[in-house]
């Protein structure tokens, strides 16, 4: 099992592996973290699924935690609209965090060295690349002689320039958006709160959004939109920005450059994730723009729907086609946040005289009435992405309204001293009120009539006595039953763990 | 197209020039921005996606047949 790539996606996939107790080999082409600004903000979800991973704590601990996201038009001092990431309380993780990318990679390698079978080759390239029936031959080269390896499966976790994709010869389709993006990571003691603060068209940027976020060690994120026509290296000239960064914050405000740069974006994904033997996730599989934070935060989704499956596949209790519903499931999570992506940049930076109009007259309209408060749209945030029509679902048995459908991940709540999501962990669960059956062989069952401190987890996920849920290994739900009992169960489990019903 | 509640002419001229003067003297670039606060407001007075939808379909008619193209 080899993971080319030792950004956030490929070292959180070696932990999940790691962690459920495969020989993991990472090979990545630098020795140093690379530093600069790349992602910062983590979602609700992402931070699920670090925890799952060992490391959410940390994360939540060492970033700057915020909920709430305000929207400014010109020289408002008030926000034209505003928004609560965490509008359900009561679970352990919060909204968003913001924490720089070498913060989060190297709390993931700390993670990495507890677990012995898993190891990572450093500034090790992988320069070549071919696939069979039966697995994969990598070509790599390294300061010690270049050496090639076979392994049964190989996950491209490399990036956006993916070597594997090139040398396998394989797409990337989408589109690139004509504009471009400074990025000013700055040092200061700033009085501004831990808050998503967006402007359209503020003084200090005419005609322009800037985007403002806190990260942590007094690190503040000022993101610039510079339109098309710019000199890249101009941009990011010191004398170039500063004064920018000045006209924002005020000539009395003391700040240090940490970096700049400037970026440009595009939304597009390969046709498929799965070819053979080689298996591809993150920045190697999809892009999407920066607006909405789903870049990232799409990868992490993507190693937790395809760590467990690669662990059923590799253990032999899953036939190999299973993997077949990772390529369907990612798929259907990038086209999400590409859509969400492209949608937000289409009402950032409008193409037309016409675009350009109902932008303005959302804006106008916003800050007098409610209803147009909801078509502004400075970034979808992402959250999970849910498969209603996922392969692995059982439909509803009996009557559901409320609580979490198939093919959705579970909603967090206290249980007992700690959370629902906790309890859960990284495998297939039974989750009931009281229910009498008997579970299938080894699968837990967790039974809430028997915990203490239940009664929020119970009512969110519309639990009512007798009934239960089966829970996959990345807290999606898979089926729900009002009378579950051996054979239900079982059927339903079959079908979230091979992929095919009983 | 869908023909039911006809206005009378007399509510169709009162209409037709109420929206001919909201434009009158104003540039381009002024009007299209009314427009579309005005597409927004008759949205949210309709407020059913689904209707809106159609109705942002059936603006694409064929100018022969009146058929809403697909
Ligand atoms: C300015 C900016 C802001 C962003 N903000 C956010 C945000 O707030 N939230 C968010 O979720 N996302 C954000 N993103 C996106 C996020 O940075 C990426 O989605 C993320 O880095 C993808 O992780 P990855 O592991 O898939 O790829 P990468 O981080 O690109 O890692 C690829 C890895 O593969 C290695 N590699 C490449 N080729 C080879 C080879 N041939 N052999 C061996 N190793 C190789 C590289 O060295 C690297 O370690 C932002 C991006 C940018 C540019």
């Amino acid at each position: 099992m080899v993971i080319v790539g030792t950004g956030p996606v490929g070292l959180a996939l070696a932990i999940d592996l790691g962690q459920r107790g495969h020989e993991v080999l990472v090979i990545g082409k630098f020795d140093f973290i690379p530093d600069g600004s790349k992602a910062i903000c983590f979602s609700k979800r992402s931070l699920d699924i670090l925890d799952r991973l060992k490391v959410g704590g940390q994360a939540v601990e060492r970033g700057v935690t915020w909920n709430v996201g305000k929207v400014f038009w010109k020289d408002s001092r008030e926000p034209i609209y505003q928004f609560d990431l965490l509008p359900v309380k009561n679970q352990k993780m919060p909204g968003f965090i913001n924490l720089q990318q070498y913060y989060l990679e190297d709390l993931l390698i700390g993670r990495i060295s507890e677990l012995p079978n898993v190891e990572v080759r450093w500034g090790h390239e992988v320069t070549d690349v071919s696939t069979s029936a039966s697995g994969a031959k990598i070509g790599v080269k390294a300061e010690g002689g270049d050496y090639e390896i076979t392994c049964e499966w190989l996950v491209a976790c490399d990036g956006s320039k993916s070597t594997i994709r090139n040398k396998l010869d394989l797409d990337f389709e989408g589109r690139v958006f004509e504009d471009n993006f400074l990025i000013a990571d700055v040092r200061m003691k700033g009085d501004f709160p831990a808050e998503r603060w967006f402007w359209f068209d503020p003084p200090f940027n005419p005609g322009k959004s800037v985007l403002l976020h806190k990260q942590p060690d007094d690190i503040w994120r000022i993101d610039f939109q510079l339109g098309w026509d710019i000199d890249r290296e101009a941009c990011i000239r010191p004398e170039n920005v500063n004064p920018l960064v000045k006209a924002m914050l005020g000539a009395d405000v003391e700040f240090e450059r940490e970096w700049y740069s400037v970026y440009t974006f595009q939304c597009r994904r390969m046709a498929r994730f799965v070819h053979g033997r080689a298996i591809f996730a993150g920045d190697s599989a999809h892009l999407v723009s920066p607006f909405g934070a789903r870049g990232c935060n799409g990868g992490l989704a993507d190693i937790d729907n395809l760590g467990w499956k690669l662990d059923l596949v590799l253990r032999g209790d899953a036939p190999e086609e299973f993997l077949e519903t990772y390529n369907i499931e990612a798929i259907t999570t990038a086209d999400e946040n590409i859509l969400n992506s492209t949608r937000s940049t289409d009402f950032l930076t409008p193409k037309s005289a016409v675009s350009t109009a109902f932008r303005d007259a959302v804006l106008d309209l916003a800050g007098v009435s409610d209803f147009a408060r909801a078509f502004v749209n400075s970034g979808r945030l992402s959250t999970a992405v849910g498969y209603p029509d996922g392969p692995l679902n059982s439909p509803d048995e009996g009557d559901w309204l409320g609580g979490v459908a198939s093919g959705y991940p579970v909603i967090d709540a206290p249980l007992d001293e700690g959370w629902l999501l906790e309890k859960l962990g990284g495998r297939f669960v039974i989750l009931s009120n009281g229910g009498q059956f008997d579970p299938p062989l080894g699968v837990d069952h967790i039974d809430l009539a028997a915990r203490t401190n239940a009664r929020i987890a119970i009512e969110r996920l519309d639990l009512r006595p007798g009934s239960a849920y089966l829970i996959r290994p990345d807290q999606y739900v898979a089926a729900r039953f009002r009378t579950p009992d051996a054979d239900n169960l079982t059927a339903a489990l079959k079908r979230s763990s091979q992929g095919v019903s009983a | 197209m869908s023909e039911a509640n006809i206005l009378s002419t007399a509510d169709a001229d009162t209409i037709y020039a109420q929206l001919i003067d909201l434009h009158r003297g104003r540039s381009d670039a002024e009007s299209l921005r009314l427009n579309a606060r005005l597409i927004l407001l008759l949205i949210n007075q309709i407020s059913d996606v689904e209707t809106v939808l159609k109705l942002i379909a059936s603006a694409e008619f064929d100018t022969m047949t009146g058929e809403i193209a697909s």
